[in-house]
């Protein structure tokens, strides 16, 4: 890419520079959040509970007197986790899926249409709900339940992909110089399809922290004590109709930015890399 | 025409049965994998051991799994959904006098988004750069990014709190009402049929910020594909062919522009609506809204999966219908969508 | 009508684009006028801005595109400057155009008969049902067999020629003083595309219409057309009737242009194609954007202040070169 190209695309969208630092300070928090934090996160003090934002407690504190902001801090690790392990785990599986129908089509592809078809048949949300209602109330089937309703998506942006590819003429070059199937579709198709890919991916993660999110926020997945910003704002919802707002707030408000960041990421990211997509 | 109309119907009616049995099947699935044994919780933690067996024989668990699932078929087919031991009620009764509650809200929002969303698709679409486009912008980025249950709470703060504008969140009357007498189950529009404007009153202000909770959440993807579809067609060729014609404005952007976004418009209408389904159970337990997702939930802490998996089939079955309805609708806007 | 003042006349026109990757001049100080009657023809590559010279003339310009200079002029009418409304009462009325790809220019979702009556009922007074009898006779005068079924079909149910076909009946639908053509055959298989473009020189003819051809194919242009304009990278190198620009093309794209044509009686081998390719209009620009192809390109060439002239010995044959044959 030209740099004047990339000067317009930053002129076109001014928020992708302030979505990349927004980035690093929740990467930076999911990092060393538990080393910066000001507070132990877990330890409680009945003395100082519900007490307002100020210079000791600069987000409050909740209902056992603990740091609010030692807790949002030390969340983001847990939010941002979950959806990193669930995007990552609905990417490599509905990669390998949506690469397989793509790629030898015929009833492979049924199939796997017809397992895609499956899980779309639910409002997302609802079935992420069952499958840990079914598997088990853990933060670790939290994952597989964001993971199975990410996965069509993930499926379909790449069988697309690989089903145009699939006739190319760099692709049939290959075949003539006798590389075989497997290896024509990871090492000649694969790596044109990952740029949208990529932009798939980075939508989907803020999806996928509020999906988490709403989970833990209904009592799915994590479990208290543990700072996570769904269970804080669930936490602090008794105490918004009574005036403290700053329990359930912070955690809201970093879970928003943090999806906010992602959404505006990935529109960047989109922009840069899939230039088709561009409005 | 319309023999070519109700032939579409009837082959989109038999294209839904798949999905349909997909979720029969699937949520059936999920109710074996729950944990822990059924017949143990249903003789109570006192029962001998063969006191639980008998009850597994008398709820059939000891079958193999096929019988089990035709037996499991022929309950759905008489309506039976189980038995809720939260409620004491049949799960069935309990989903059909709370639907009403969610649809309502469901419903209501989806009108806001609706009413809000399209024209500032369309006014960001035609005027793009323009300030509307700005406002639009920024209410689609945060609609998309703010979650539900956050965007609730802040609505009660300021307007309950802050306020006093609000009622305080709790259901869908005030306590000094009763319920109107029951029509369509829809508050507003039986306390309307009654003649009664305060319960209406009452009904409508209780209804208000959940709905527009919901709404905001939906508003961002209906403006966002309004806006995205509607450009897209303005630079179609046809639509500069009808501007070369010398057709007015307005022509050209019912006729021409906005009727070829429908189809794209009605299909996020479907995914909007099938978002806001699930997203209910989160609306419906910050306002505490009588609705199905908060027994859902309810259910669901008290590990009663009968409701829990009644519920799942009830939203599913109700999506599947959903998406018949858009199917249908974009099948009569664009024809080549009904072959 | 008045030799001195023709039906269509573009004056001076320059459009500029802005893009990712700055502006681009897409149409430099073009000159070009069309007769009541007449048919002309713009030919050049793809990408030389014959379309865009059109559509900014009809001002259906894409947004991206601005005009930077000149004007048209259409009858009394200031096209560039006219309100909309006055504008939408000329075009599709006096002034039409047809397109390339006319299954992509016709409303995919709205029965054909139904796109000949909007433009029925934006620009006469006809009654509904007249409308629709209108409409219906429309297409019957642009040889669609059994136009009262075809009336009722939707675009994607006919073939490309007869997506074109309903075109020239939308676009004629008033008899318009000028037709412009852009590109009406492209895509077409080769049978379709002379019936096309007999039936649009027949129902030219028949009314007396003005005909404004563009096009890439020299062959097409010169079948069909009185005049011809040469254009390369939004630049008029060369104008002047069919035959002079036949017999003895000046300028060297002309030259090439015709040597790249397929002609009956001419050999595969005599054909040739042109060097290089159209110049990257981002850049800045020589004043003859050709010279960079051009083999016969001299030191004068680069000097500012090219313009169209007319010859000596022939005032209807304008030319742009330094350098002429």
């Amino acid at each position: 890419m030209e740099r004047r190209e990339l000067v317009y695309l930053l002129k076109q969208n001014p928020l992708t520079p302030l979505a990349i630092i927004m980035f690093a300070v929740l990467v930076f928090a999911a990092l060393f959040g538990s080393v910066i934090s000001p507070h132990d996160p877990f330890a409680s003090n009945t003395a100082d509970a519900l007490q307002a934002p100020s210079l000791t407690y600069w987000f409050g504190t909740d209902q056992l007197g603990r740091d609010i902001f030692s807790r949002v801090l030390v969340g983001a690790q847990t939010d941002l986790g979950i959806a990193l392990a669930a995007v990552l785990l609905a990417a490599a599986v509905g990669t390998f899926l949506g690469a397989t129908a793509g790629f030898y089509g015929g009833r492979t592809d049924a199939t796997i249409g017809r397992f895609t078809d499956i899980v779309m048949a639910f409002p997302l949300f609802v079935l992420a709900m069952a499958i840990v209602a079914a598997l088990g109330n853990s933060v670790i089937n939290v994952v597989y339940a964001s993971a199975i309703i990410n996965m069509p998506f993930y499926v379909r942006v790449v069988r697309s992909e690989v089903a145009v590819l699939r006739g190319a003429g760099f692709v049939e070059a290959a075949r003539l110089s006798g590389n075989r199937n497997p290896r024509i579709l990871w090492l000649h198709i694969m790596p044109s399809v990952m740029p949208p890919l990529v932009v798939q991916m980075s939508l989907n993660m803020g999806w996928s922290m509020l999906n988490a999110a709403s989970l833990s926020f209904i009592g799915l997945g994590i479990r208290p004590p543990s700072p996570e910003w769904g269970i804080m704002v669930a936490d602090g919802a008794q105490y918004i109709i009574s005036g403290q707002w700053w329990v359930a707030f912070f955690p809201g408000l970093a879970l928003t930015l943090a999806v906010l960041c992602f959404n505006l990421l990935g529109d960047g990211l989109r922009d840069i890399i899939d230039p088709r997509q561009r409005k | 025409m319309n023999t070519r109309i109700f032939s579409t119907i009837g082959s989109r009616l038999l294209g839904a049965l798949p999905s349909l049995a997909a979720v029969i099947v699937v949520t059936f699935v999920i109710m074996r994998l729950l944990p822990g044994d059924p017949a143990a919780f249903f003789a109570g933690p006192a029962a001998s051991a063969e006191a639980v067996e008998q009850i597994r024989e008398q709820l059939g668990l000891n079958r193999s799994l096929p019988v089990q699932f035709w037996d499991y078929l022929g309950d759905l087919a008489q309506g039976d959904f189980g038995q809720s031991f939260t409620t004491g009620q049949p799960v069935a009764a309990d989903l059909v006098s709370r639907l009403p509650a969610s649809l309502e809200l469901t419903i209501v929002a989806l009108l806001i988004a609706v009413v809000l969303g399209l024209p500032l698709g369309v006014l960001s679409a035609t005027r793009p750069n323009s300030w509307v486009d700005q406002v639009t912008r920024l209410v689609t980025t945060t609609g998309t990014c703010l979650p539900t249950f956050f965007t609730g709470l802040v609505l009660i703060y300021v307007f309950y709190y802050l306020l006093g504008w609000s009622p305080a969140p709790l259901g869908r009357l005030d306590l000094m009402y009763s319920p109107p007498p029951e029509v369509t189950g829809f508050y507003t529009i039986d306390a309307v049929l009654a003649g009664d404007w305060e319960v209406f009153r009452s009904a409508l202000a209780q209804l208000i910020l959940p709905a527009v909770t919901l709404g905001f959440f939906a508003l961002a993807p209906l403006a966002r594909m309004t806006r995205a579809g509607l450009l897209g067609v303005l630079s179609s060729d046809y639509v500069r062919t009808a501007r070369a014609c010398g057709l007015s404005s307005r022509v050209v952007l019912t006729r021409y522009a906005l009727k070829n976004t429908l189809v794209p418009i009605l299909n996020t209408m479907g995914m909007v609506f099938s978002y806001l389904l699930g997203i209910n159970v989160l609306v419906e337990k910050v306002f505490a809204w009588p609705g199905v997702g908060s027994y859902a939930l309810e259910a669901l802490v008290a590990s009663d999966y009968a409701p829990v998996q009644g519920f799942v089939l009830a939203i599913a079955v109700l999506y599947v219908l959903l998406n018949l309805s858009v199917d249908i609708a974009c099948g009569l806007v664009d024809r080549r969508l009904a072959r | 009508m008045n030799d001195e003042k023709p039906l269509f006349e573009v004056t001076d026109l320059s459009v500029k684009f802005h893009t990712r990757l700055g502006e681009v001049a897409v149409l430099d100080h073009i000159h070009l006028n069309v007769g009541a009657g007449e048919t002309v023809a713009v030919v050049g590559e793809s990408g030389s801005g014959k379309s865009v010279m059109a559509f900014a003339a009809l001002g259906i310009l894409d947004p991206a595109g601005k005009v930077t200079s000149g004007s048209v002029r259409f009858a009394d009418h200031d096209l560039l400057t006219l309100r909309k409304a006055a504008l939408d009462d000329l075009r599709g009325r006096e002034l039409a155009m047809i397109f390339q790809a006319p299954r992509t220019a016709l409303n995919p979702i709205l029965p054909v008969g139904r796109q000949i009556e909007d433009v029925l009922a934006r620009h006469s007074d006809l009654s509904r049902s007249d409308r629709r009898d209108a409409a219906v006779a429309q297409l019957a005068s642009v040889k669609i067999t059994d136009p009262a079924k075809r009336y009722h079909n939707f675009p994607y149910e006919l073939s490309g020629g007869m997506c074109q076909r309903v075109m020239i009946a939308i676009a004629l639908a008033c008899k318009p003083r000028l037709l412009i053509a852009d590109e009406p055959t492209t895509g077409l298989d080769v049978t379709t595309q002379v019936v096309i473009m007999d039936l649009i020189a027949e129902l030219a003819a028949a009314n007396g219409m003005a005909t404004l051809l563009i096009t890439h194919d020299l062959g097409l242009a010169s079948d069909y057309c009185a005049r011809i304009a040469v254009m390369h990278a939004g630049q008029i190198l060369e104008s002047a009737s069919a035959r002079t620009l036949f017999k003895s093309p000046r300028h060297p794209y002309t030259a090439r242009l015709f040597a790249a044509t397929p002609r009956p009686g001419a050999t595969l081998e005599s054909l040739t194609s042109i060097p290089g390719q159209l110049p990257d209009l981002r850049q800045p620009q020589p004043p003859c954007r050709f010279s960079t192809r051009c083999e016969r390109v001299q030191p004068g060439c680069t000097e500012p202040g090219l313009v169209l002239t007319p010859m000596p010995t022939d005032s209807a044959h304008l030319l742009a070169c330094r350098n002429p044959l």
